[in-house]
């Protein structure tokens, strides 16, 4: 069912969007209508209020995910922060490399429609921008006064 | 370890749905059993591979930001406790908000607790859900009547009428609140009723004045001399909290390996 | 409350503290003027706007011995909070989200003074002390 495999973006320049409503330039991935036989439908919406329909989201995700990468390494090499975020985003950054469909790709990064996952990427590099300036990584700034967490007092 | 800790994170929250699912079943067994057999006593099960979970996500999170994170404890009803620095205020809720492993967009509430005994008298609690790992979390810090705390606004749009009543029921100030006024008080309403040492009548009377033709308030007087009441209970009120700990796992912050106080 | 905070203030001054506004008295001082002179312009239009039967000259008295109520005060911190709650009095004033009953609860003007000496205590039927 799933044989077609040209990347989303190539296909974008030969589709022509007539209506005023389709405003999305990828299929639709509902189950009724199927990818590859129905090429012509594209996808409309999220279904989530306020999250467009991403028309590249190959790219959008490569620009985003080398803008994390790059603002990681401003971190020293052992703060967990840096750690973890690099091997999150390594992963999902291998996945969207490796796979051009759409679809699959969402399967792969199991984490709701590619547009989401876009939305975590802006909010990660947005968050690791900010982490720079924080510098969450030293330790502790100041010891809770004794007694403080102790419940029942 | 590390990885393996990430692994068991990410894996473990994403698929929490099945695990609901488990423990679901695990209930419906137990209940049966108890239908049957009418032995087991009516408690709720202790529910291991969420708090195991849960666990592992507070030592997640506070590896990731020792500098803030003083405590992270596991509660025995699996609610996941943070308990911060005042000034880390704003990079944890930010982190929790926008960290691809978190994602606790919505704050669901934020309050404050009264304990005068203590240093730092006010605790304020923020309670915050995580839509796409159906995971809650609870991230506590402390403050005086005195000591200003940054406001979460930048963060949670929700938090505004939240602070604007704790500032209105305990007088703790939010620094940097775009909107900080009263919410619940009347207009010209003294004191901060949440405070425990706010007395229960209150410290003015209101009626209406029929030759003033309009509402007054005046001192309320008490009558009866303030006594200290003993109200220790007999009956044991904590029992998840005895003294011994042993089921809590306390993690302090930044270690590993969980010490023993 | 302010007492209370103060000797708590006082005895965890050698402890460097995180300021409201102010850093020095000096600021405070500043910001408490700033806040009175905020109130002296105010009261005749409050006078008007709600109708008070009150003069200018009374209601500006009243603010004075408001401020005045809290002269005593000395750290930066708790004239900080004061200020801010002023200001906030003052906003619900200036927008008349106040009612006529709320700017003249100021004045208490119901208000039996206490009795003091032992016959009127004896006739009031109980001794508030």
């Amino acid at each position: 069912m799933e044989t077609v495999s040209i990347p989303l973006f190539n296909k974008l320049k030969e589709i022509k969007i007539n209506t005023d409503v389709i405003f999305g330039g990828r299929k639709s991935q509902t189950g009724v209508c199927q990818p590859g036989r129905m090429a012509g439908l594209l996808k409309k919406t999220t279904g989530l209020v306020g999250l467009a329909v991403s028309h590249n989201p190959h790219e959008r995700l490569r620009i985003l995910y080398t803008k994390i990468l790059s603002s990681l390494q401003a971190m020293p090499q052992d703060a967990a922060y840096r750690k973890y975020t690099e091997q999150l985003v390594n992963e999902r950054f291998n996945h969207v490399k490796a796979e051009p469909d759409v679809e699959k790709l969402e399967k792969k990064i199991n984490s709701g429609q590619i547009e989401e996952v876009i939305f975590q990427a802006e909010c990660e590099l947005a968050l690791s921008r900010k982490m720079a300036e924080w510098k969450p990584w030293e330790p502790l700034i100041e010891e809770p006064p004794p007694n403080q967490w102790k419940w029942p007092i | 370890m590390a990885a393996s800790l990430v692994r068991f994170v990410r894996g473990g929250l994403g698929r929490s749905f099945n695990i609901a699912r488990t423990s679901c079943l695990l209930q419906q067994q137990t209940r049966l059993q108890s239908s049957t057999t009418e032995t087991s006593p009516t408690v709720r099960p202790k529910d291991s591979v969420t708090h195991n979970q849960l666990t592992a996500f507070g030592e997640y999170v506070a590896e990731m930001m020792p500098k803030y994170i003083q405590q992270v404890q596991v509660t025995c009803f699996n609610e996941l406790e943070v308990m911060i620095h005042p000034d880390g205020v704003i990079p944890v809720l930010t982190f929790l908000r926008d960290h691809t492993n978190a994602q606790f967009r919505n704050l669901i509430d934020l309050t404050a607790v009264d304990i005068p005994t203590r240093q730092n008298r006010f605790e304020i609690v923020y309670n915050l859900l995580s839509l796409r790992y159906n995971s809650r979390i609870r991230v506590k810090t402390y403050t005086d009547e005195l000591t200003p705390v940054d406001s979460a606004v930048p963060v949670h749009m929700a938090a505004i009428w939240y602070e604007r009543e704790i500032w209105d029921m305990f007088g703790v100030f939010f620094a940097n609140h775009p909107d900080l006024r009263r919410i619940l008080t009347d207009y010209g309403f003294e004191g901060h009723p949440f405070r425990k040492d706010f007395p229960l009548s209150g410290y003015v009377e209101v009626r209406y004045d029929d030759e003033m033709k309009r509402v007054v308030a005046e001192p309320v007087e008490l009558s009866q001399e303030f006594r200290k009441f003993d109200l220790n209970t007999p009956w044991e009120v904590f029992p998840a909290y005895r003294e011994p700990k042993e089921a809590t796992p306390k993690l302090e912050a930044g270690d590993k390996v969980p010490e023993k106080k | 409350m302010a007492s209370t905070a103060a000797t708590r203030a006082a005895a965890a001054a050698s402890k460097v503290v995180k300021p409201i506004f102010s850093r020095d008295l000096d600021e405070a001082k500043r910001r408490v003027r700033e806040l009175y002179r905020a109130w002296y312009r105010e009261v005749p239009n409050t006078v008007a706007v709600f109708q008070l039967d009150i003069t200018v000259g009374q209601g500006r008295d009243k603010v004075r011995e408001m401020f005045d109520k809290n002269k005593h005060v000395t750290d930066p911190r708790v004239i900080d909070l004061l200020v801010v709650k002023g200001k906030m009095e003052l906003q619900e004033t200036i927008q008349v989200w106040k009612q006529k009953t709320h700017v003249m609860r100021y004045f208490h003007e119901t208000e039996e003074p206490r009795p003091t000496d032992f016959m009127s205590k004896f006739y009031r039927g109980h001794d508030p002390v």
